[in-house]
């Protein structure tokens, strides 16, 4: 009952914040306008949003996706007019080679709704989304993405889960002047997960992220500043109804799959508390575009943002115990050339990203002293440490001509590299430390083509994505100029889990996809256009050993109406 | 076009940088986070010549597990570069034998603290107590349970302890007395029966406070005589044939096994009348506290204590309010038996992790035995003394067991009950 009224305040919320930005704003310039003139701009309109595609409208600007909210003002959108969506969707998942927190059999439905539009000198963005997720033979994860964080707490007991997803994001930008344009955006994702057998785990997870930028435009140049704060706060709190005396294990790993486990409520474990995993950043962007128009008409554009942020995060018990600290950095820069004529339109992106991470457990204990009992912090210790480099090279071309393929290019064609490193060091017991170098890169290739015709069109797609990875799995080093011998011998991570990742990530993988998508168009008062598109996506892996399987599929399907 | 080439160039040398960083993860991460611990073991005078190189110290983190064995130099000290954190710091050592009896020196420290707010390294003294080993040992304690194969039930009526004659006389069993230490089971919380010394090191009391009850074999002096060699059974609480009711579990009907039964105990489910081959059999409880049903011996993380009253009747002592206690730093009016730690013939101590802190004394058990839940309850597990190779050797044939009063060098885990091999 609680959660269908959460969903139906959801869904009243939707629709306010799309009547807000669907409804027409007071037109006083239209006054200056007339009616033949007035009325061949909404046909205008009204054939665009028909044949659109929202999905193209951040394609356009670089700074519509970047880091800075004022780059909304971007939007190619006119004068009191709007694109929007509404849709529902539906994805069912098959096949054992997914990652080891994954599903191996899935399926999650859908609202989502969607809108970028423009009134007088201000453009908005708004999204709405809400999801429900079913998971069967779910395990090794009580969070509900691992590999964001630094350590988490898991069983190994598989298990349907269920999962619900909520949504809201809004962002806003206007030109102060016609030089200054100022922006702001923001986001909230909430998620509540559970398992539906012992041993059961309640996850609650929230998210939020808040933008706010500048940009000078000038005829030959842009330059933007902006401040982003993001933070992710997760709880887990695991329990047993069942009386029948079974002890479960608990895990809490620490990096590369080292782990303090035993019995889940054990008392070095407090799995029947509350855990949470609290991460803040904290990040600056700086960007920077150069703009030369041709003799022929033609646009380009080299978009150019640098970006830093620190990361610190905190694992325990809330505001009881605190585990660990986490504290990192991440530089990344994104490089965009773009060359638009009208007739087609060329994007060059470079995406690199480099990060570093520390993970350092709180050592502390209790002592009483005159009867009252307090907590004793004996220091810090690292335990894990993490750096990545990530890199991306893309480049699409959109062919198409025309007011009609101004939002839906006749040919679209996406293909890229992309490349990545991990280094990570585990130093879970003194004076062993184990690192593990992980790289992978994969070529991929999109096409898409669009048929227009008379009252719809059509659009097929198919694309692929060829991946290969290597590195070492684990090497063992001991720190030097240690006395002494470890008794109780060398830590042992949970190699399934190593061993399993591992292998996602550096097995030769293919992953194959096609689709269609029908578009009919709507004619009268309704300005618009329906849309319903089917795809399947297969993925296969080579030589596969730890992994269920070595083929996972899924099937998506969604029907929306563009407005 | 020059401004596109050099913010590509600019780019790629910010790539490349990364990429050198990358390699940077391999570094030693214990560069930093570490304090030095120099420890240095002192020997009671008349033992000073056993200050010597090749001692095993053991260095225990609680919070991890990890055991480091550090080895002393030529004067009887050690020291290592550990992580921050609150150690745990034991030894054993054994002398030469004098009349027959082999001194053994024992030490333990809960809380060495490695703290980073300290300056400099931090120093200890281990002041080495000296014991001697017991005639009469604890061979085996079964307190985990096991489940019922038929039902997949757990079952846990059926613990017991094995006694031991670890030497070459014949024991006598009467009066002996048979107790628990405070708490019951293991904790992570300070134990209140310590205290910071002076040299600011939190150690136990030099006696030991029992909970609940006290118990005693009975006979008159040589009633109840155990062969060298030879073990007898202890049973907590159902003195019946258990495998009846669950064939995982154990017979404890023997006519040569003890039972706790008194009639005070009035829960049949937990103490069904023992079997008449256990006639005679049954221990004194010569003290109870509380109102409890049941006696509660841990499932979890028991200590289990044979100790002999010296000088007075164990009745006289338990019955002197001299020799009782309330738990400190509680309101409660529950008393203990304060046991004086030389009275104590052999002590183990069972933890089930090892963030948990010590209840008996270096002198009766310098650390635990680590049994997990995860991995021992309720499969028949138990805890057992492990063979002396060498004292057996010396002995000719004669089993003897390991004792030197640390029952992580004296104990190991068994997957099934021993006596069921017997």
């Amino acid at each position: 009952m609680k959660r269908m009224k959460k969903l139906l305040d959801f869904i009243a919320a939707a629709l306010f914040v799309l009547t807000v930005f669907t409804v027409k704003a007071p037109a006083q310039n239209n006054v200056n306008i007339s009616s033949a003139r007035k009325q061949k701009m909404q046909d205008s309109i009204s054939v665009l949003k028909q044949v659109s595609k929202i999905e193209i409208i951040p394609l356009k600007s670089a700074w519509i996706v970047g880091m800075n909210p004022s780059g909304l003002v971007d939007i190619p959108v006119g004068n009191n007019t709007g694109f929007s969506y509404v849709e529902s969707y539906f994805n069912y998942n098959k096949g054992g080679f997914v990652k080891y927190y994954e599903s191996s059999n899935s399926n999650d439905y859908g609202f989502k709704t969607e809108s970028y539009a423009r009134v007088k000198k201000v453009a908005m963005h708004g999204l709405m989304e809400y999801s429900n997720f079913r998971g069967n033979n779910m395990t090794f994860s009580g969070v509900v993405d691992p590999e964001r964080l630094t350590n988490f707490i898991a069983d190994t007991v598989p298990a349907p889960k269920r999962q619900e997803n909520y949504s809201v994001e809004g962002g806003i930008a206007f030109n102060a002047t016609p030089w200054l344009a100022i922006g702001g955006s923001a986001r909230f994702d909430a998620s509540n997960m559970a398992k539906m057998r012992d041993l059961r785990h309640e996850t609650s997870y929230a998210h939020i992220d808040v933008n706010f930028g500048a940009k000078y435009i000038s005829d030959n140049a842009e330059v933007g500043a902006s401040y982003f704060y993001r933070k992710y706060n997760e709880s887990v709190k695991y329990s047993q109804v069942s009386d029948d005396n079974k002890i479960f294990t608990g895990y809490w790993f620490k990096g590369l799959f080292f782990n303090l486990h035993d019995a889940w409520d054990a008392t070095n474990l407090y799995m029947e508390e509350s855990q949470y995993f609290i991460d803040k950043y904290n990040g600056i962007s700086g960007q920077v575009e150069f703009k030369f128009d041709d003799k022929a008409g033609g646009k380009w554009r080299f978009y150019n943002e640098f970006s830093f942020y620190k990361r610190r995060g905190q694992t325990g018990e809330g505001g009881e115990d605190l585990y660990s600290k986490s504290n990192g950095k991440t530089f990344t820069y994104t490089g965009k050339l773009s060359y638009d004529n009208g007739n087609f339109a060329d994007y060059l992106t470079l995406t690199s990203e480099y990060g570093r991470i520390y993970n350092n457990d709180e050592v502390y204990g209790y002592e009483t002293v005159n009867g009252l009992r307090r907590v004793v912090n004996y220091g810090e210790v690292q335990i894990f440490t993490k750096r990545s480099y990530d890199c991306n090279v893309d480049y699409r071309i959109a062919i198409g001509k025309g007011d009609r393929r101004k939002f839906n290019p006749s040919w679209d064609i996406d293909m890229g590299y992309d490349f990545s490193s991990r280094t990570s060091n585990s130093s879970f017991i003194q004076p062993y430390y184990y690192t593990q170098n992980l790289k992978f890169n994969d070529f991929y290739l999109k096409l898409g083509k669009n048929f227009m015709f008379e009252k719809g069109m059509v659009d097929i797609y198919a694309g692929g994505k060829w991946s290969h990875g290597w590195g070492n799995i684990l090497d063992e080093h001991s720190a030097p100029g240690f006395k002494g011998t470890v008794a109780t011998g060398e830590p042992v991570p949970y190699t399934y889990l190593l061993n399993r990742e591992f292998e996602y990530y550096t097995a030769n993988k293919g992953l194959y996809n096609c689709g269609l998508r029908y578009t009919a168009f709507l004619s009268g008062k309704v300005k618009g256009s329906l849309y319903f598109d089917a795809s399947y996506t297969h993925l296969h892996g080579k030589d596969i050993v730890y992994a269920e399987g070595s083929n996972s599929g899924i099937f998506m399907a969604r029907v929306g109406f563009n407005f | 076009m020059k401004k596109i080439l050099f913010f590509i160039s600019i780019g790629l040398l910010v790539l490349s940088s990364c990429s050198d960083q990358l390699d940077r993860a391999e570094h030693n991460p214990y560069a930093s986070g570490t304090k030095k611990l120099n420890i240095q073991l002192v020997y009671p005078e008349k033992y000073a010549s056993l200050q010597r190189e090749g001692v095993t110290v053991k260095v225990i983190n609680p919070s991890t597990g990890v055991e480091y064995d550090l080895t002393t130099n030529s004067n009887g000290a050690c020291s290592a570069d550990l992580e921050y954190g609150l150690y745990r710091v034991s030894v054993s050592d054994k002398g030469t034998s004098e009349a027959g009896a082999i001194p053994l020196f024992n030490r333990s420290i809960d809380a060495v603290k490695l703290q980073d707010t300290l300056s400099g390294d931090v120093s200890i003294s281990l002041d080495m107590a000296l014991s001697y080993s017991s005639q009469v040992v604890i061979k085996e304690i079964y307190f985990a349970g096991c489940t019922n194969p038929t039902t997949n039930k757990s079952y846990y009526a059926d613990g017991y302890l094995s006694v031991y004659n670890n030497s070459d006389q014949v024991a006598y069993l009467d009066s002996l007395c048979f107790g628990c230490a405070d708490s019951y089971n293991s904790l992570t919380t300070q134990n209140p029966w310590s205290y910071l010394n002076t040299d600011g090191q939190r150690v136990l009391r030099d006696t030991i406070p029992i909970i609940e009850a006290v118990w005693q074999w009975p006979g008159t002096g040589k009633s109840f005589p155990l062969q060298p060699g030879e073990s007898t059974v202890l049973v907590f609480r159902g003195a019946i044939d258990h495998t009846i009711l669950n064939p995982n579990s154990v017979d404890l009907s023997k006519s040569s096994y003890f039972v706790c039964y008194d009639t005070r105990y009035t829960n049949k489910t937990y103490h069904p009348s023992p079997s008449p081959n256990l006639a005679g059999h049954w221990l004194n409880l010569i003290w109870k506290q509380g109102t409890s049903n049941a006696y509660a011996f841990s499932m979890v993380s028991p200590t289990a204590l044979l100790f002999k009253i010296q000088g007075t009747s164990a009745e006289n002592f338990v019955n002197n309010p001299s020799n009782r206690s309330r738990k400190p730093g509680t309101t409660s009016a529950l008393e203990y038996i304060m046991v004086p730690n030389s009275y104590v013939l052999d002590g183990v101590e069972v933890m089930s992790a090892t963030t948990q802190n010590k209840r008996l004394p270096a002198t009766v058990d310098a650390s635990y035995v680590l049994f997990t839940q995860a991995a021992n309850a309720y499969q028949g597990h138990s805890v057992y003394r492990v063979k002396d190779n060498a004292a057996t050797a010396a002995a000719g044939g004669r089993v003897v067991l390991m004792d030197t009063n640390n029952s992580s060098v004296d104990f190991t885990i068994s997957d099934h009950q021993l006596i069921k091999d017997e």
